[in-house]
């Protein structure tokens, strides 16, 4: 059952996935001044990891892959009435919940590294930029992998949160956003990685508290 | 209330007591005290709003219930164990299912949670409505995903069927057709059902049972055939203008035609008919009133609905069949 319901999970998250995929592709086409659409130019203007424009990609991309994840997880399936019939399922609310969260995170976290690796893999190989290549430029980005968890988890705790109007539904959402962008900015790694893991496990401690206090 | 008296020596699949919610400062379900016999079919009527899916909800451990509890089978509601949960079919009003599965795939899907799926009666509900297994859920008309959604809801060999509306937005054939299936399911397996409806004649067709909700609060309780005998309506005939706010006792709803004044009354006994006399008509006219018009007279009425047990009747009744027996 547990199959079956990662097949699920999995099945309603290609779509965003592919969007993301294609963001992801237009993205490198920016960094990378490798051209995929006719507007983009060929010229690098700027050195990766270093004063390029990764930070407002992959907010765009990794970000919106992860809000759009949480919602589709929770919040959609709300509005469609179709807890009704999955958490009828002879199986605890706790673990519905907690594989959902497994398979979203898993995919936005992967999808954030996946992202970063192979940009550092494209800057690392030689006559790609006019420089030595140190895996040390990579740190920021590591940071900015951290807000990865914090978005999509307020996300996801957004979409499950009972809430009585729009604003304050988005409260979870916004506050991992705060946490984000926080975790951006601290210089050291190791603060942003508590920064991270605390206000994830926060967020899913208030998600396993709602799904089984709120009414369906 | 119309209500009638459990043979206590009788399991109850569904026990609520007291059961309440509220929503926004609203009291949408009132102490809903209801018992369910096993085996029995039971159709909880009421017309929009009057609380049905809530008080389902609450039964089914979808929405926590304010104050009061229910059990189902045994256990209570909120804390159902797996075994006990795949021992019991629940179909949600306007059968939400995902729309990107086709049939077949949502027939997979669910089975992977049972332990017991009878793929022999999937196959026959299934051809029986001439459903193809690779259509897609949302390319369905709203009748082929109500079937769908019988089909898996029985696939696991339920004891207890909680169906919330089943027939909501078909069209009169369709519900028809899903009735009769829903009949032959309970003959042939002898479970217990509840489902919820706001018509009547679907209640009428499958149900032995039936509780009425008006504002939040089970009215009637009882077989169904009780509740059609306790209501009755009288036409009085005056010469002139009738009294507006006529005193008989147990009167569910008074109606001024002209020289016409309508009563709808729970039962018509002595005691009623000293009341009635003594408001002078030239002519008394007793009509029985199908279970329909009973339903609409009782629930519409400007007067707040009027409570009915009919322990009385029901007692008799048991006791004939216990002589018979």
């Amino acid at each position: 059952m547990l199959k079956a319901l990662v097949i699920k999970e999995l099945r309603e998250s290609a779509g965003i996935v592919a969007l993301a995929i294609i963001g992801a592709v237009y993205m490198f086409g920016e960094l990378t001044a490798t051209p995929v659409v006719p507007w983009q130019g060929s010229t690098l203007y700027s050195y990766p990891f270093v004063g390029d424009w990764l930070g407002f990609y992959f907010c765009i991309v990794v970000g919106g892959l992860a809000i759009a994840l949480g919602l589709r997880q929770t919040a959609w399936e709300l509005g469609q009435g179709t807890y009704f019939f999955l958490l009828h399922r002879p199986l605890p609310r706790a673990r519905v919940f907690g594989l959902k969260l497994l398979v979203g995170g898993t995919i936005a976290i992967t999808f954030g590294a996946l992202l970063i690796l192979i940009y550092a893999l494209w800057a690392a190989q030689p006559g790609h930029i006019p420089a030595p290549f140190d895996w040390r430029m990579t740190g920021w980005a590591w940071n900015l992998w951290l807000m990865t968890p914090l978005v999509y988890v307020g996300a996801f705790l957004s979409g499950i949160r009972p809430a009585r109007w729009f604003g304050s539904r988005l409260a979870p959402l916004l506050a991992g956003i705060g946490l984000a962008v926080a975790v951006t900015y601290v210089p050291w790694f190791w603060l942003a990685a508590l920064i991270s893991v605390l206000g994830t496990a926060m967020g899913l401690i208030a998600v396993f508290y709602y799904v089984q206090a709120r009414d369906y | 209330m119309v209500g009638c008296a459990h043979p206590t020596e009788m399991t109850n699949a569904i026990v609520t007591e007291r059961l309440t919610k509220h929503y926004g400062g609203r009291r949408v379900v009132d102490s809903l005290s209801l018992r369910v016999p096993q085996g029995s079919v039971y159709g909880l009527l009421g017309r929009n709003g009057a609380g049905k899916s809530t008080a389902i909800k609450m039964m089914m451990g979808m929405v926590r219930p304010d104050s009061g509890r229910a059990t189902l089978l045994g256990e209570d509601a909120e804390t159902l164990s797996n075994a006990t949960r795949a021992r019991i079919a629940y179909l949600a009003e306007g059968h939400p299912l995902y729309g990107w599965m086709t049939i077949d795939e949502a027939v997979k899907f669910t089975r992977a949670f049972y332990p017991r799926w009878n793929d022999v009666l999937v196959d026959q509900i299934l051809d029986h409505f001439e459903l193809q297994r690779r259509q897609k859920f949302r390319r369905l008309s709203r009748g082929q995903q109500a079937q769908v959604s019988l089909a898996l809801a029985v696939a696991p060999d339920p004891e207890l069927l909680v169906l919330d509306d089943p027939t909501l937005g078909l069209d009169t054939v369709v519900r028809r057709d899903f009735l009769e299936s829903l009949i032959q399911i309970i003959q042939r397996q002898g479970r217990t059902i509840l489902f919820s409806s706001h018509i009547l004649g679907d209640v009428e067709r499958v149900a032995d049972r039936i509780g009425i909700m008006v504002d939040g609060v089970l009215r009637v309780d009882c077989r169904t055939e009780t509740f059609r005998e306790s209501v009755r309506k009288l036409v009085l005939e005056f010469a002139g203008y009738p009294p507006e706010s006529p005193s008989v006792p147990r009167l569910v709803s008074s109606r001024i035609y002209g020289t016409s004044l309508e009563l709808v009354l729970v039962g018509y006994d002595d005691e009623q008919r000293e009341a009635v006399e003594a408001l002078g008509p030239l002519s008394i006219e007793v009509l029985d009133l199908n279970l329909e018009d009973a339903f609409i007279e009782y629930t519409r009425g400007p007067r707040r609905s009027l409570p009915i047990f009919s322990t009385e009747l029901e007692h008799a009744e048991s006791t004939r069949d216990q002589g018979a027996a």
